[in-house]
């Protein structure tokens, strides 16, 4: 029986051995400490490239050269200064990871966010626009996750003209461009009509960056102004000191 | 008639190094087979502590261990883990996890007991005292030598299971409940069993026993 059981277990304890404190808090290897913020935000990046978990969640993500890595975290960095620092305790939100050639399930990706490990992926050889974007709409997601019952899906749906169906697929070539739409019928990017959770990450992100375009897009596009409402709405639920721009 | 062969100068040191060798041999074995050898024994009666009512002593295969709790970093989480000592719950429990050099993780009073201990779900385990929440609020300096409250698979509850750092961990502060720091005896922690290849121990060793001082010198 004991002979077993030790047989068992050289199959199903294949662990490596990780002697490192980032990786025994997120579990992602080759990651160093970059910066830790004012707001208790810790910023890593890879000294090697790495790759973690399995299946849809599966990540890559390559070592970045130095000075792209410094303008990228001074950026994010700026960025996230958007945030208050209990907001930010409050979303559940603790590390940033910045690296190089980002994919998820093998699929280049500008942002990824892991609300279990309180950890937003940023790929810093994104255009900075889109980049920044991107920052906000990763942390939507980890608000989103960790306040779901604030988010109704349903209720979202109703914005939409009724024949509208969102594609489903995240990953479709075709449906990732994060370029604003200059015909937005309800959604600011192609990307959001994949699905209601990317919708309304897209629509927190364009909030939060309000520049000229989404200004005159929550204006005119009565949808779109809905949605903006009901993010605004629900957001202040969580943290009623939150003010957008 | 046998001539007699006198022993040429190189066949002499030859035999000299054969007999360093033998001993050499013989007191490296000795001495890797005691992997406690080296350990600085410590001794209770020679110590005296300010706070003796927050001072527990942890003995494990090489000796003793010294831990000094601070309730007033984490009052509910050194409170429990009283309690578990008070009840002598850790008495013979394994260190299941064991990073070399980095830190050494037991306390599964479910799956963890030396009579009742289960492979495969070491580390799930629960006590009968119920889930606590952490207390990760305070500033604490994770340095070599710190024990805090391991978390429970989801993370946001803690139970029995505690670790000892190896090294200094500066980011889990804020992360882990820390119970307090090692003040002496951390060479024997440093001995404890692990395996190269995975960080879960087969025949882990076995904590001996936990006692809070007060109770020891009654």
């Amino acid at each position: 029986m004991k002979l077993n059981l030790f047989i068992i277990l050289i199959f199903l304890i294949p662990l490596k051995v990780q002697s490192d404190q980032i990786y025994e808090l997120i579990k992602i290897p080759n990651l160093e400490l970059y910066n830790i913020d004012k707001k208790g935000i810790r910023y890593l990046t890879a000294y090697k490239d790495f790759s973690a978990g399995k299946g849809i969640n599966s990540i890559s993500c390559e070592k970045p050269e130095k000075n792209l890595l410094k303008r990228k975290f001074l950026l994010t960095e700026e960025n996230i200064k958007f945030y208050q620092k209990n907001f930010l305790k409050k979303i559940n939100l603790r590390f940033v990871i910045l690296c190089k050639k980002l994919k998820v399930s093998n699929i280049p990706a500008i942002g990824f966010a892991n609300p279990e490990m309180r950890t937003i992926i940023l790929d810093v050889n994104s255009k900075e626009k889109i980049f920044q974007r991107v920052i906000h709409h990763e942390i939507f997601h980890i608000i989103h996750k960790n306040f779901n019952h604030l988010f109704d899906m349903s209720k979202w749906k109703t914005f939409n003209n009724p024949k509208f169906k969102y594609s489903a697929c995240t990953h479709c070539e075709g449906n990732l461009s994060l370029t604003p739409l200059d015909l937005t019928n309800g959604f600011f990017t192609t990307y959001a009509k994949t699905s209601v959770s990317e919708d309304m990450a897209e629509t927190f992100s364009f909030l939060i960056f309000n520049d000229k375009h989404s200004k005159i897009k929550i204006a005119e596009d009565s949808i779109i102004g809905k949605k903006a409402n009901f993010i605004k709405k629900n957001i202040s639920k969580i943290y009623i000191e939150f003010e957008f721009k | 008639m046998l001539k007699k062969v006198k022993q040429s100068k190189s066949e002499k040191i030859l035999l000299i190094f054969l007999i360093f060798l033998t001993i050499f041999s013989f007191s490296s074995f000795y001495i890797i087979k005691n992997k406690c050898l080296f350990v600085k024994d410590v001794n209770l009666k020679k110590m005296s502590f300010i706070q003796p009512e927050n001072i527990s002593v942890m003995d494990v295969n090489c000796g003793k261990v010294i831990i000094e709790l601070r309730p007033d970093i984490s009052p509910n989480s050194v409170k429990r883990f009283k309690t578990l000592v008070e009840n002598e719950e850790y008495d013979n429990v394994a260190f299941h996890r064991v990073i070399e050099g980095f830190l050494v993780q037991g306390g599964d009073l479910e799956f963890g007991k030396k009579n009742n201990l289960n492979y495969l779900f070491i580390g799930s385990g629960k006590s009968n005292y119920g889930f606590i929440k952490p207390e990760v609020d305070k500033p604490f300096d994770f340095k070599k030598g710190t024990v805090a409250f391991a978390k429970n698979k989801k993370g946001d509850m803690e139970d029995s299971e505690f670790f000892i750092l190896l090294d200094d961990a500066p980011l889990f502060e804020g992360e882990y409940t820390p119970l307090g720091k090692v003040t002496h005896g951390l060479s024997a922690v440093e001995k404890i069993k692990h395996n190269d290849d995975s960080e879960f121990v087969l025949r882990p060793d076995f904590i001996i026993s936990i006692r809070m001082l007060s109770s020891m010198s009654n």
